[in-house]
Order: C-alpha cells, then structure tokens, then sequence
C-alpha cells in the first residue's frame, strides 16, 4: 500500500474534525474525499503530506512517515494545495521549462493556458490549469489533490477527470479533496465523507 | 521610549553629530588621516549627498494613507495638502541631511574657494528633486540623479542653469498629491506596513524586490536548471541594477574624501546592500513552499549556486569600485566575498532547530555550538567577517 492511516485522528481546538479513520490506497486507486466546508478535508491531506501533524492515529506514504521538507520523499508525492503557487515573473512556458528540467517528468496532455503570458496576468482559471499541469508533471508515487475543480470551466473539469485517471493509469495511488460530485463518480475507487 | 532614555539619547546624538565641528582636529585625524585630500573632496561629498537624496526623493515614499484616514479626508478635501505636507517633511529631511554632510566634510577638508557655487546647486538640485517627486513619474527618472557627477568635470553654472530650467519647467504640471488614485494609496500604505514590520524584526525578505518578467521565452529550457533559475530571478530584477551603481559611486566618493576609512569596510558595506536585492530568488523559495516544488534541488546545492554566483556578481562590482581609485587589496576582494555570503545568509536562515543544539565540550565548558551557528544571521556574519578582513593580515 502506498497510503495507510490508521486510527487517525485530528482535533482542531475542542473541534474533533475526523477520528478514526483508517485508510489504505495501493497504486493504481482513486480516493476521493468528500464533506462540507471545514470538515478536514484539506487537514487530512495535509496529514498525508506531513504538513498537519495528527493528534492520534498514524500515518504511512510511499512506506515511511511523511515529510515535505525532505527532498526524496517530494520526489515521490506530488501535491496540488492551497498553497501552491507561481512565480509571477516567469510565463508558464518558463515554469514548465523550470520544471521539466529539474524533475524530469513528461507533460500531460491537454493545452497549456496562455505559454507566454506572465503568471501575474493569467487568470484564476488559467493559474489552476498551470499547477495542475505541474502537479502531474511532476515524477510521482502518490498525486494529492485539494479541491482541483474549482476555478475551472466545464473544459477544464473534464480535462481534470482524464488527468486523474492518467495519474492511477501510471500506478499512482491518487487523493483528490473534492466538491464536484462528476468528477468522485467518474475517477473515484473509493469514496470517504467526513 | 520614556522621557529621559529620549533625552539622553538626543545628547548623545547631539554630541557625537556636532563632533566635527568642535573636536574636529580629532575627526579629521580619524577619518582622514594624513592623506592628502584634492580640491574637489567636499565638493564630491555634495554631489553624492544630493544624489542620494534626489533619489529617495523620486521613490515618492510620501503616497500612502491609512484606509480609514483616507475615508475622511476624502470628504473634507484634505487629502492633497496631508500628502504635500509629508511629501515636503520628507525632502527637507533628506536634503538637511545632505547638507548636514557637506558642512562636515568642509569642516574636515576644508570648503570651496566660492560657497556661491555648491550653495546654489544645492538649492537648485533640492528644487528639482521637489519638483519630480511631486509630479508622475516616467521612464529612466531614477538615473537622473547620477548626472550630479557632471558638476565634478564640467562648469558647474551650466549644469545649474539646466537644472533649474528643468525644475522650472516642472513645477507647472500638475501635482501627484490631487491626482493619484485612492488604490495606489492603499496598496502603498500596505506595502509600507510590510516592511516596516520587515524592519522591526530585522528580516529583509519583504524588502527584497518583486520579480518582473523576463522577456528570453528559452531562459529556463535547458541543462544547469539550478543556475538557469538563479540567474533568471537575478535578470527578473534587473530593474535594481541603479542601487548597485549608485552604492558604487558613494564607495568611492567616502573613500576619497574619508581616505582613514578602512576600504573593507566600505566595500563589505557597499557590497551587502548592493547584492541583497538580487537573494530574492534563493529568498522566495525559503518562504513560500508552494514555489519550492517547482525545483528538485537539495538546500546545500541551492545555496551553493547561489552563493557562487552572488560571489560573481561581487566580485564585479568589487573590480568597478577598485577601477574607480578605490585601494586594492586581498582584504577588500574578501570583503566583497563575505557580504556575498553574509547576504545569502541573511534570507536563507531557517528557524531555530533546538533538537540540534550541537554542544561541544570546550575546557570543562558546554557550548550549544550547533544553536550558535543557527542564531547567526546575515548582518551577524557581515560584521564579524569584516571584524576579522580588517584585522587579519592578508
């Protein structure tokens, strides 16, 4: 298994957001996670990065404890969060090239949104289709995707559901936080709501 | 501060500040030493006073309102005159201090033959600046103050007469202060809170300078991406290049009028400020995650190249100051090679790491080592190298 947690739970002030919880995704599966606002769904992606500490449980990802700040394990997990973001000088041709060039990964299919327009100038929409390209393009075990749906058109949310499966396609185990209820049907081998 | 910490305080600054003009056989012999000095020396200090203050005063620092005052004022009108009234406390500040220098390098130097001369550039000089700040801005503005080296090999009554015809002509257009949008306050009054809060914890990272695009599509395309990067983010602010060059001028115009002044210093100093602005791309990767996962390099090997090139960039800036008639020395090239070092580490420094402290048994002594090399940030390693270039014999 690629992802396991077990008995994890995570307490947000006296709010208990989940507990309990155990999960397990091997290569190749989807898990989508669903919930209303503020019910962890980010916080338990975070867990799976190593950016939230759990307040009970444990957490295992490509076979050890997870930690960003470790360059072979973001080698190995490939992540689309809040805080992902652009450099506003650089266009996305130029981010792509950066890229590219240092991981090595292959470019997913489907256009890349304004190539020589600054980042600044791009829109909300053409921003998150950047960092969804760099998100898969990145070499990866294990894809984490908070909320990739939002600020996409109709296009854009078809296009996300092809790379999602292209992801498990190349034997990476997928969590994808999501609102948009197409994409969990289309993608989705699991399904967990918090 | 309380009332007497305040007073004591101004005593002191009153009486170190007033130095030269009643101990000044002291300062002189500190600063100067038995160098001879040229004519033109207290001259040379007006023209890069004035430059410096000329230039502060084109960044238009006076254009911010705090939201909430600036609802009011935008219904009794006052906003124009409050924003006059910090443009003019602004300029006179910062051309008293022009001023303040020049009367202290007379006194160490001795002044020009003629006080007409420098006293009607000042005035001249003070006008225009006034006159810019208070107007829009335009294109290659900020370069206009290095022309103040003009007066140094070209008669100075024509470049007072074109200078003052300039401001003349200036002082017609309409003024920045009625005109500027209630956005542009605001995002300015926002920029100045960061980095005020920046200053007050000695953290430079939101001084560093933003990026803006760089026009080679190819830039990153290629191999040695860790390099490609760095010197991307280096040309995306090239728009700063002016501070290296003014820092430059001000490095040799100190040392030819202050030539007791030790050359280390002046170009460790010089040098830090000068490349700080160009840690910016090194800086943003420490501070926003979300970047750092564009670039699949180690820290260690991301500091080393941007250490190395900074080192580059130094050492030419280093060489333009020697060639100016800066004294050369091995001590000076290490100068410029630790503000290199001492400005990566200034924006590279991680949060303290207490389950690493590092102790070293040292004659019966615990010295948390490890916990010591953590808390030295950028300005602690610029002083103590330069403590050390100018005391080691090299």
């Amino acid at each position: 298994m690629l992802i396991t947690t077990q008995d994890l739970g995570v307490t947000a002030g006296e709010t208990e957001l989940f507990s309990g919880l155990d999960l397990a995704v091997d290569a190749g599966e989807c898990l989508v996670v669903r919930g209303a606002n503020g019910a962890g769904k980010s916080t338990l992606l975070r867990c799976l990065y190593g950016n939230q500490p759990p307040t009970s449980g444990s957490v295992s990802v490509c076979g050890g404890p997870p930690d960003e700040r470790s360059a072979a394990f973001r080698r190995r997990v490939s992540v689309l969060f809040d805080d992902s973001a652009l450099f506003d000088e650089l266009t996305p041709r130029q981010h792509l090239d950066l890229l590219r060039n240092s991981f090595g990964g292959e470019l997913a299919e489907g256009p890349v949104p304004a190539p020589d327009v600054p980042a600044a100038e791009l829109s909300a929409g053409q921003r998150r289709r950047l960092l969804l390209h760099a998100a898969v393009a990145r070499p990866h075990e294990v894809l984490l995707l908070d909320e990739p749906e939002r600020a996409l058109d109709a296009d854009g949310r078809a296009w996300l559901s092809t790379l999602v499966r292209t992801s498990t396609g190349r034997g990476a185990a997928v969590v994808v936080a999501s609102h948009h209820p197409p994409l969990a049907d289309e993608v989705a081998d699991y399904v967990v709501d918090l | 501060m309380k009332r007497p910490d305040l007073v004591l305080a101004l005593v002191i600054a009153a009486g170190l500040l007033g130095s030269p003009f009643y101990n000044t056989e002291l300062v002189r012999s500190q600063l100067i030493g038995g160098a001879p000095v040229g004519a033109l020396g207290s001259l040379l200090v007006l023209c890069t006073g004035l430059a410096l203050a000329w230039r502060a005063t084109l960044r238009r620092g006076y254009l911010w309102t705090h939201p909430a005052t600036l609802t009011w004022d935008d219904f009794d009108g006052q906003r124009p005159s409050a924003l006059t009234h910090r443009l003019v406390l602004d300029w006179a500040a910062r051309f008293g201090v022009a001023a303040y220098f020049f009367a202290v390098s007379g006194m160490l130097i001795g002044f020009p033959s003629s006080l007409v001369g420098p006293v009607v550039l000042f005035v001249v000089v003070a006008a225009l600046a006034l006159a810019m700040g208070r107007r829009r801005s335009f294109p290659g503005e900020s370069l206009l103050p290095l022309t103040l080296a003009l007066p140094l090999v070209v008669p100075l009554w024509t470049y007072v007469v074109t200078a003052a015809i300039a401001a003349c002509a200036l002082a017609r257009s309409s003024p920045l202060p009625r005109t500027v949008s209630r956005d542009t306050l605001i995002r300015h009054y926002t920029e100045r809170m960061v980095r005020r809060t920046s200053a007050a914890f000695l953290d430079v990272w939101a001084l560093l300078p933003a990026g803006r695009p760089v026009p080679w599509r190819n830039a990153l395309a290629g191999r040695f991406i860790v390099t490609r990067y760095v010197v991307t983010g280096t040309l995306a602010r090239r728009y700063t290049l002016g501070l290296p060059v003014f820092l430059a001028l001000a490095v040799v115009a100190t040392h030819a009028t202050f030539p007791a002044v030790t050359s280390v210093w002046l170009l460790g100093i010089g040098g830090y400020l000068g490349l700080l602005p160009f840690t910016a791309p090194v800086a943003q990767l420490h501070r926003v995650p979300g970047l750092r996962r564009w670039l699949d390099a180690s820290n260690l090997r991301l500091h080393a190249v941007t250490c190395a090139f900074l080192c580059l960039l130094a050492l030419i800036w280093a060489g333009v100051v020697l060639l100016l008639g800066t004294p050369a020395s091995v001590s000076a090239v290490v100068a410029v090679l630790i503000a290199a070092l001492a400005a990566v580490r200034s924006v590279t420094r991680g949060p303290l790491d207490f389950s690493s402290m590092g102790m070293v048994l040292y004659e019966g002594v615990l010295i948390p080592a490890g916990l010591v090399r953590q808390l030295v940030r950028g300005p602690d390693l610029l002083v103590l190298g330069l403590i050390a270039a100018s005391f080691v014999p090299l």
